[in-house]
């Protein structure tokens, strides 16, 4: 064999190594335009309880079972929270009449009297709870505010939207959801 | 001193002794085993990546949440884990990008694996270029010049 066939044939063979890592990389679960990758996905998700900060309430994620739940971990001090704000509040609006869904805010890395006082100004109505510890936001494996999971009626993690959400966006993947459903 | 009182006071200074020694030993075993498992906790911390800082480990990270992290890697050192499994389960969270070195096993091995196998590559190309050059060297005269 020459030299030149030798060199071609393991050229070929590191190419091909090359492309089979592309593929791999590739067929991995991608995060789609709104969308980002989580390993939750798919998956039960983590339970959450706490004592709603506005009416102090207890507040159960087991509880919301049967509705899609919107699950969003904001700070006061997250300038893309406060813009994400009013659209949850629409969100949680006009999806709480019909029952078909709802919203649990969890507070990230915040004092709780601060978290509070943002809820008041921004007009939430919707539960949000305190997370001493961050025991929630490691369980979801929270990054950074806002991040937000979106739970199908069985309880399990279906979307998660790293930073702001609108409340289209949000209309638009739980429709997509549901239409999924319907068709398997 | 009687016999009878000598022998009681020898046996009670013997079981004071062994008593002292027996706690002692406990005493220097649990700070042994505080520290086992302090160690264990840097380790790990080192390995975690914190989720809200830039190339920093939660055992260098001042985060409020690399501390959180750090308080469940005791909670976990605490419930027996191994550090794969307390590893792993921040990548069932987290994802592989939580781990601040790929791991060595699935799709990640490919990070080790991979230069190793092109420098075998590079090695085998270098030895058959030589090992075909030595057969026929370049400088080699056709039969019958030299006369």
């Amino acid at each position: 064999m020459t030299i030149r066939k030798k060199v071609l044939i393991i050229g070929g063979v590191v190419i091909a190594c090359v492309v089979a890592a592309v593929a791999i990389g590739v067929s991995l679960p991608a995060a789609t335009d709104y969308q980002a990758y989580s390993p939750l996905l798919g998956k039960p998700a983590p339970q959450i309880t706490g004592t709603s900060l506005l009416t102090g309430a207890s507040e159960s994620l087991a509880n919301l079972r049967g509705r899609y739940v919107v699950v969003n971990f904001f700070a006061s001090w997250c300038t893309p929270c406060e813009s994400e704000a009013s659209d949850l509040e629409e969100f949680y609006y006009q999806e709480s009449q019909a029952h078909l869904a709802t919203i649990i805010g969890v507070v990230f890395e915040d004092v709780t009297s601060t978290a509070r006082k943002f809820l008041i100004q921004t007009g939430t109505t919707y539960p949000a709870i305190a997370d001493p510890g961050e025991k929630i936001a490691i369980e979801y494996g929270v990054t950074g505010p806002p991040s937000t999971y979106i739970i199908d009626p069985q309880g399990i993690v279906v979307a998660h939207v790293n930073g702001p959400v609108t409340s289209s966006g949000l209309e638009a993947v739980i429709n997509q959801l549901r239409h999924k459903r319907q068709t398997t | 001193m009687k016999v009878t009182s000598r022998v009681f006071l020898v046996a009670f200074f013997g079981l004071v002794a062994v008593i002292c020694l027996m706690v002692g030993t406990l005493a220097t075993g649990s700070t042994r085993s505080r520290q086992v498992q302090s160690d264990l906790v840097e380790q790990v911390a080192a390995t975690i990546r914190c989720p809200v800082c830039d190339g920093l480990s939660v055992a260098d990270s001042s985060a409020p949440i690399a501390k959180d992290i750090r308080g469940k890697i005791l909670q976990d050192v605490h419930r027996h884990m191994t550090e794969s499994q307390i590893e792993n389960s921040f990548v069932a969270q987290y994802g592989r990008s939580i781990l601040l070195r790929p791991q060595r096993s699935g799709l990640s091995a490919l990070v080790w694996l991979l230069p190793l196998v092109a420098i075998s590559i590079g090695i085998l190309i270098l030895a058959a270029f030589y090992y075909d050059r030595a057969k026929n060297p370049p400088w080699k005269l056709p039969r019958g010049d030299l006369k």
